[in-house]
């Protein structure tokens, strides 16, 4: 489960522009790959619809927190 | 003020003709029409139009900033990479306060406009996407291409119907001549071969609706409209002292003004004006690229106000309709006229016009003498006039 | 030589008023025009408040200024024709009097009119299909997208021959059609130009389009008192609507005919940021250079600005960026400044908004006196300037300068002055 949200993730993210390789679980969202406001909003949004979970993305947050955000969510 | 030689360094644009200045002009020069069926799925009145081909936006940007944007955003930051390339302009610390860009655009982004609704109507407000903000609005263009290129001058966005990157043009040459600006990244886009866009461009009431090979007929009485188009168009232009290479064409004269009433002499006094600016006569000017639009309520007007200003001529008025080829591209229209004007003095050559024995013969489609100077009109039908003198570089 | 330009028209149709008295009035009063809006609320908006004009009587104002045929016309091009006339009515030109190839217009929006879009789209899209299905709609579709038309109807009716154009450069709009109104009268090119800017974005889209980016204000407490600029707890801006007008006229011209001269445009700078559309980075540095090259072509010392009109949003990140700013800028002189916010209590009518920040100026030059920022209970330690909290103050107005920034990375100033006959 954690991997299979790990790869979805990592899939929104490469839809955005940005490269497969650049994405690790320990990634910080601003930090390391730079997304913006706006690009935060749009994971977001895409959560939302696919798994119908409204998380609060904050822009500090490394990959593998957003996977658990999603995890926790949807126990 | 207007004593600064303001010359064309480099070009670029994406057009339903091509997306590169030669194939763009050797399919202007051999006349092949580049619009067809729309195959627009929702239930438009406008079922032709001239669509951009073969266009790939990441090759001219990247990915990250084509998620963001509307397809209007993307025609122009290609054209104007192509043109920065060609001027071989590039944007640092020393220059980035001297640069402006000055941007014409009619009516925004209607892929992101139908996007953000479908997302509101049937998915639910929190559903709109973050980028509707700032993808829909026509600032959308000058926006990016300031961040992209790092440019920090003094830049505007004009939303003028058919004369908006005319307007881009004037305002960008003023802010050259009062020096808010050393060099202007000058141009225009439109993408409005949507659902809804073709509707709201369908009730101006200048559209041709006919499904027909002989769509756009400039200057002819009977032409059923405008042919809707899309793309973009850029030029730089810097002043002569602060460019880097001697220069494709100068813009030696430009005018405009606004007649709603009496619009044939609104006409001749911009043409007039924009001559006299050029210290030129009438007799100077060797090739006139129109307005020319096909929406004969519009083409009438122009064709008796040249007929006013150059029926003493003792030849016949070389003339080109660009915008038979590819129609009309609102946002862009203007700067791929004023381009076509720089191919023409580039290479001493205009299109036939396969409808030149239906309009006044006052004009011809041959040249028989050398162009060195060329008249741009740009003009809505509400009265505004924007006309250009676009000549071969002095020495 | 440079001409000297003047403003000899104001008009405005506003929340807190349609003539500029009352503007003026209310301004001072610190009243905020900022109200609770049920239908965001049933929409789901985070936001829930408004700024709405709710007395706008365009039948009756149509009928008084002669614009009987628009009434199909989308609401921003209304607010703006009414606005225009207001201004081209107190300004006394008289229009068998002035050569009309001197004189042009220059219109501002920044979505112009985004609801009409949103209601044709309702109105043609089919549930089953998700597709548009085409009925005729009329002109005013296309004008509702087609910015310049305000433009073209005041030109035509005012006889303004010489520039006719509209820019959208979000909400900066207002003050850089007054700018380029500005710099073609001083450069010689006309003698008068009205700077008109209009905004009516109040549709669920514009909602749901700024709440996605969090922009929309989300702070608690009474709704009057949720647009706070500068204070501790400001959380976003309250989206409103309006009109305002000037008429610039180049000094002799006004002279000649005695106008009565409202104030001095005295320079004008804008520039692009080149970072981010939305996000403001850094320490106001390209806001820094954009106040210097206006005060440098206004010819003035910093230290004679008297009075700020700040973009002043109430949104964390713009408040705090403009405050790091005027600090840069002004240096010990940033806490002599008086310095408000009109959206305290208007709201943030976007490209209009920053046009009625100037017609504020034009009154607290008038007056001597300087609006409150309303709402401002919590100071913020980072914005730590004379906002003027809640009550205005009497003050000597010789020099002041708007500030205002927008989406696309754009800011934009005005330096404006008392006109006194030696520049």
């Amino acid at each position: 489960m954690y991997e299979e949200i790990f790869n979805y993730i990592k899939e929104k993210i490469c839809e955005l522009g940005f490269e497969e390789n650049e994405i690790t679980e320990n990634s910080g969202i601003r930090s390391d790959l730079g997304l913006d406001s706006s690009e935060v909003v749009e994971v977001s949004l895409k959560i939302k619809k696919d798994y119908m979970l409204d998380i609060d993305l904050k822009e500090d947050m490394q990959i593998k927190d957003v996977v658990n955000k999603i995890l926790e969510g949807k126990q | 003020m207007k004593n600064k030689k303001l010359i064309v360094t480099g070009r670029g644009l994406i057009n339903p003709a091509g997306n590169s200045l030669n194939d763009f002009w050797n399919h202007i020069l051999s006349e092949k029409i580049c619009y067809g069926k729309l195959n627009i799925k929702d239930d438009t009145p406008i079922k032709v139009g001239a669509r951009v081909k073969d266009f790939n936006p990441v090759s001219y940007i990247s990915k990250r900033i084509e998620v963001k944007t509307d397809t209007f955003t993307h025609y122009f930051l290609a054209s104007l990479s192509i043109a920065m390339k060609e001027a071989g302009l590039t944007i640092h610390n020393e220059n980035e306060d001297e640069v402006g860009i000055f941007y014409g655009n009619n009516s925004g982004g209607w892929r992101i406009c139908e996007k953000g609704f479908d997302e509101l109507f049937t998915q639910s407000y929190a559903m709109v996407n973050p980028w509707q903000a700032t993808a829909w609005f026509p600032t959308a263009g000058e926006g990016y291409a300031s961040i992209i290129h790092g440019i920090k001058g003094y830049s505007k966005t004009f939303v003028a119907d058919r004369v908006s990157s005319a307007a881009a043009v004037y305002h960008g040459i003023a802010s050259l001549q009062n020096s808010r600006n050393k060099k202007i990244l000058v141009g225009g886009s439109e993408a409005p071969l949507t659902g809804l866009g073709t509707i709201c461009y369908n009730e101006n009431g200048s559209i041709s609706n006919a499904i027909s090979e002989e769509l756009c007929k400039p200057f002819v009485s009977d032409s059923p409209g405008i042919v809707l188009s899309e793309g973009g168009a850029a030029i730089v232009i810097e002043t002569s002292d602060n460019a880097n290479s001697l220069g494709i064409a100068q813009i030696k004269g430009y005018a405009t003004n606004y007649y709603a009433t009496n619009q044939v002499e609104g006409v001749v006094a911009c043409m007039n004006r924009a001559i006299w600016s050029a210290d030129l006569e009438t007799a100077d000017i060797d090739l006139i690229i129109p307005e020319g639009n096909g929406d004969w309520e519009s083409d009438r007007i122009e064709i008796e106000a040249m007929r006013a200003l150059f029926i003493h001529r003792p030849d016949k008025l070389p003339i080109a309709f660009p915008k038979c080829y590819f129609g009309h591209q609102y946002g862009a229209a203007a700067v791929s006229d004023v381009i076509c004007a720089c191919m023409a003095l580039e290479y001493n050559a205009i299109p036939q016009y396969r409808f030149i024995d239906e309009i006044d013969e006052l004009f011809t489609d041959k040249l028989t003498s050398k162009i060195n100077n060329v008249l741009v009109n740009s003009r809505t039908s509400a009265g505004v006039n924007y006309s250009f003198i676009i000549s071969r570089i002095e020495n | 030589m440079n001409k000297r330009v003047v403003i000899t028209g104001v008009g405005v149709v506003s929340a807190n008023g349609q003539d500029i008295h009352s503007f003026w009035d209310n301004l001072f009063s610190g009243k905020s025009f900022v109200k609770y809006d049920k239908h965001m609320d049933e929409l789901g908006a985070k936001s829930k408040v408004n700024c709405t004009i709710d007395d706008f009587n365009w039948f009756d104002l149509s009928k008084r200024y002669g614009y009987s045929g628009y009434d199909q016309e989308a609401r921003f091009i209304k607010f703006s024709l009414i606005a225009g006339s207001k201004a081209y009515e107190n300004s006394k030109l008289n229009i068998d009097e002035y050569d009309e190839n001197d004189c042009g217009i220059i219109f501002a929006s920044a979505i112009g009119g985004t609801p009409t879009f949103e209601n044709v789209y309702k109105d043609l899209i089919e549930e089953d299909t998700g597709l548009l299905r085409y009925k005729s709609i009329g002109k005013y579709f296309y004008n509702a997208g087609m910015l310049n038309h305000p433009a073209n109807i005041m030109g035509e009716k005012y006889k303004f021959r010489n520039i006719c154009t509209a820019i959208s450069t979000g909400c900066t709009g207002g003050i850089d059609a007054l700018g380029m109104a500005y710099d073609i009268i001083r450069n010689g090119d006309a003698k008068v130009v009205m700077a008109n800017a209009s905004e009516a974005p109040l549709a669920d889209i514009t909602y749901a389009t700024l709440d996605s980016i969090g922009a929309l204000c989300i702070a608690k407490g009474p709704y009057e008192t949720r647009s706070r600029p500068f204070d501790l707890s400001r959380a976003g801006f309250v989206i409103g609507e309006g009109a305002g007008a000037v008429i610039l006229e180049e000094l002799d011209h006004a002279r000649e005919r005695k106008a009565h001269i409202f104030g001095e445009v005295l320079g004008y700078a804008s520039k692009n940021n080149a970072i981010h559309m939305t996000d403001l980075v850094g320490d106001g540095e390209v806001l820094v250079k954009t106040i210097d090259q206006a005060i440098e072509q206004a010819d003035i010392s910093k230290n004679d600005i008297d009075y700020v009109n700040a973009h002043g949003s109430s949104t964390k990140q713009n408040d705090l960026y403009e405050t790091k700013a005027l600090k840069k800028a002004f240096g010990k002189h940033a806490y002599e400044l008086s310095i408000s916010s009109t959206k305290s209590m208007l709201g943030h009518s976007l490209a209009s908004a920053s046009m009625m920040g100037v017609i504020a100026i034009l009154g607290s030059m008038k007056y001597d006196m300087v609006h409150p920022t309303a709402n401002l209970k919590n100071k913020d330690p980072e914005c730590d300037l004379n906002y003027i909290p809640n009550i205005s103050q009497s003050k000597i107005v010789d020099k002041a300068m708007l500030t205002a920034s927008g989406f696309g990375g754009i800011h934009s100033v005005g330096i404006f002055s008392k006109y006194k006959e030696v520049s």
